[in-house]
């Protein structure tokens, strides 16, 4: 995900005249640069143009709406989406603060779920509601369709959105990608003012990170091969730990945000977490839900693998009451199956701290000798038999 | 007395106590925090009497149940809410008698209705 907090906003008014002149029929070719800027951004002129082609009115009043039959049946369709993505709309709506605001989430066709916001915005007749349609196709382009459309962040000042109606906002949205990568909805901020829009930029990409993180510990939970495995119980508890850190994070952020205040640390915080966790649920995912199959070795780094085990097991040692500590670490490509090599580092570490007793200082060497390279800990069991040994890759 | 609730959070991930301290003093509630069970269990038997208890399971040493049992042989009445990760966190819960379970990650909401729940009932 990439943070666009310097990005610079467009010159809205003659953005506006060139969006009345496309409407109007021009195709703006030749006429919409101004020097080395755009007046209006690549991405915006895309957007615009999908939005002509596919028929959609600049001037309709408000986005079109499922029935309140079909809305009923989104939203129980979605409900899951929409119950993990309430905290996270909070935190949005608590950052903006007493600013006119809205947060969104959307699902991946662009069909609007939940609204959180202050009463004077979501209680115009005339802004989405849930089962608003707001894909380009039928709602030009908005903070929502765009995102999917151009399947990234996406901000829209004003009368860079394609129907006239939403002129009043500044839109940014974000996708919510499922384990895969694949879009499974936006996370979306419509705010009046474009100080507040800038205020909040960097909390919507790190609370739609935090939101991808739980839709990631929900995958894993539900395909855990062996859940009964205590061990491997223990290190999801613990990926949670980071997740539910995240979260509180997210929420103090949220309130120094909404407070004038510099939430920059308090962010970086959390989307270091959320990395942390990603890297985790990766190992994790090889060892707990990967199907047992036949070994394909691939070109692996020993030593960054051992360092992710490291991280994963520390509350796991802390609990044992033992201490990790780096010793020689070489850094060495080995050839190896990726869920067998981590199987068997998950094992050489176990091994190592079910014969360590508390207080037990355990040192871990990634060593490279000829054409093996292995992992040791010491001093708890001997310096000279290594927890794996894997061949090293030429 | 200012009406002013005392909670004291014990988990052994330093950064979540600081989050759970930061929210809480901005809730109005006094914050008293340990990130080691064994040292929150000789605080409360020092004297220590928090109005509510917010205990993590895992920990080192002692798990959040053994420190509630602790803390209650010391004499603690106040309520207690368990705050894990665990699946079966119900099932501890009532193994060892907390008041209520918070299940991590929580929306930072759920948890102060949870206190309001237990501090109302108390």
């Amino acid at each position: 995900m990439r943070f666009l907090s310097t990005e610079r906003h467009p010159d809205v008014g003659r953005v506006r005249e060139a969006w009345a002149r496309f409407v109007g029929g021009d195709d703006l070719h030749g006429g919409v640069h101004d020097g080395a800027n755009d007046v209006v951004r690549p991405y915006v002129l895309r957007a615009w143009e999908r939005s002509r082609d596919s028929g959609c009115d600049a001037y309709q009043g408000r986005a079109h709406l499922l029935t309140a039959l079909g809305t009923r049946r989104l939203l129980d369709e979605q409900a899951p989406l929409v119950m993990l993505g309430e905290p996270f709309l909070a935190a949005l709506s608590r950052a903006a603060g007493t600013d006119r605001h809205a947060a969104m989430l959307a699902d991946a066709n662009g069909r609007l779920l939940r609204v959180v916001g202050d009463a004077e915005t979501i209680g115009d007749e005339n802004f989405p509601r849930p089962g608003a349609l707001l894909s380009e196709s039928t709602s030009g382009a908005n903070g929502v369709g765009t995102a999917l459309a151009e399947d990234g962040y996406v901000e829209l000042v004003g009368p860079e959105h394609y129907i006239e109606g939403f002129h009043a906002f500044t839109c940014q949205g974000v996708p919510l990608r499922a384990p895969g990568g694949a879009i499974t909805g936006i996370v979306s901020m419509s705010v009046r003012r474009l100080e507040t829009a800038d205020r909040v930029r960097d909390i919507l990409f790190c609370a739609t990170e935090a939101a991808e993180c739980e839709l990631l510990a929900r995958w894993l939970a539900a395909g855990t091969r062996d859940p009964d495995e205590p061990v491997l119980e223990h290190l999801r508890q613990d990926m949670v730990q980071r997740i539910a850190m995240a979260r509180l994070q997210l929420e103090v952020a949220a309130r120094r945000i909404a407070s004038g205040a510099d939430a920059s640390a308090t962010l970086d915080a959390a989307a270091q977490l959320t990395r942390k966790f990603v890297r985790q649920a990766d190992l994790w995912r090889r060892l707990a839900v990967d199907p047992v199959s036949a070994p394909h070795p691939e070109r692996l780094r020993l030593d960054d693998l051992v360092a992710d085990f490291v991280d994963l097991l520390s509350t796991e040692v802390r609990v044992a009451g033992i201490t990790l500590r780096f010793g020689r670490i070489d850094p060495v490509w080995v050839l190896a199956d990726p869920r067998h090599a981590a199987r068997r580092l998950l094992n050489g570490f176990l091994s190592a701290l079910q014969v360590s007793v508390v207080g037990t200082v355990l040192t871990v060497h990634v060593v490279r000798d000829g054409t093996v390279a292995e992992l040791r800990l010491e001093p708890a069991v001997d310096a000279a038999a290594p927890a794996a040994r894997f061949p090293v890759a030429v | 007395m200012d009406g002013t609730r005392h909670v004291l959070v014990v988990d052994d991930e330093d950064d979540f106590v600081d989050m759970m301290r930061v929210l809480l003093e901005l809730e109005r509630f006094q914050v008293s925090s340990s990130s080691s069970a064994p040292s929150a269990v000789r605080r409360v038997c020092d004297g220590l009497a928090p109005d509510i208890v917010l205990l993590d399971f895992r920990m080192p040493v002692l798990d959040g149940g053994d420190a509630l049992r602790r803390m209650r042989s010391c004499g603690l009445s106040s309520p207690a809410i368990l705050v894990s990760g665990t699946r079966d966190i119900r099932d501890q819960a009532v193994l060892h008698g907390f008041d209520a379970w918070v299940q991590k990650p929580f929306d930072f909401g759920t948890l102060l209705g949870a206190i309001d729940h237990c501090l109302g009932s108390a």
